[in-house]
């Protein structure tokens, strides 16, 4: 099996039920077609580096899976018909993976750094505020 | 004595990718906090030459910064006043 990993944004603006459905919608669909969950993270809603469809915030949630390779693309294929899915990106972490490993993995993982979830939500956001390390001479051409 | 002034100015100061030192640093394009440091103000990549990163690990932080870019972490570009 495949080890894929998609994003997706959610509309922010939903109601927690609708929220719910759509991640359900997502998570059922990768374990009807005989794929492995390894993990799910909810990023909260989040400030958008740029405006997607009009959006300049948005719900980002996290699937990690093990699935056949077609799988994939009917992920996205059902991602990119639904409105409520602003944008998402999939990327393969491995050509070979075993779901059981994995996940085995996943709870040691858990077990030692239960913090680790709350911890990447609030790292993104003050980052904005962040000046880089080494700048270069900016160009200030457009002012 | 020409020669030598330039020689001193080649010997700038020695830079070391910040990957190779910590070898527990993991570039994931998830991580926009990072990814930020490696790009301007503007949102541009900063080149090696001027951040110091090895080879590899640039090709490595630039596929990153290019994910993160795409899935909104990270600014294309910030010329667009918010």
């Amino acid at each position: 099996m495949r080890h894929y990993e998609t994003i997706y944004i959610v509309n922010p603006n939903l109601s927690q039920d609708e929220y719910r459905d759509v991640l359900d919608k997502y998570t059922t669909l990768i374990e009807k077609n005989n794929g492995a969950i390894v993990k799910t993270e909810e990023w909260g809603t989040q400030r958008l580096a740029y405006d997607v469809k009009k959006f300049d915030k948005g719900a980002y949630v996290l699937l990690n899976y093990c699935a056949k390779p077609g799988l994939s693309a009917e992920l996205e294929r059902d991602l990119n018909l639904d409105d409520r899915v602003l944008k998402f990106q999939t990327i393969k972490l491995a050509h070979e993976a075993d779901p059981k490993d994995l996940l085995e993995k996943q709870k040691d993982l858990t077990g030692q750094t239960t913090g680790l979830q709350e911890q990447t939500v609030e790292s993104v956001e003050p980052a904005a505020m962040q000046p880089s390390e080494e700048h270069v001479e900016e160009e200030r051409g457009d002012a | 004595m020409l020669d030598r002034n330039r020689r001193k100015m080649a010997f700038h100061r020695r830079k070391v990718c910040r990957f190779c030192a910590d070898s527990h640093a993991v570039i994931d394009y998830k991580d926009s906090k990072t990814l930020r440091l490696f790009t301007t103000e503007r949102g541009k990549i900063i080149p090696r030459r001027i951040s110091g990163n090895c080879a590899k690990h640039q090709r490595v932080l630039t596929v990153a910064i290019r994910r993160a870019r795409n899935i909104a972490l990270l600014p294309y570009t910030t010329s667009t006043l918010r």
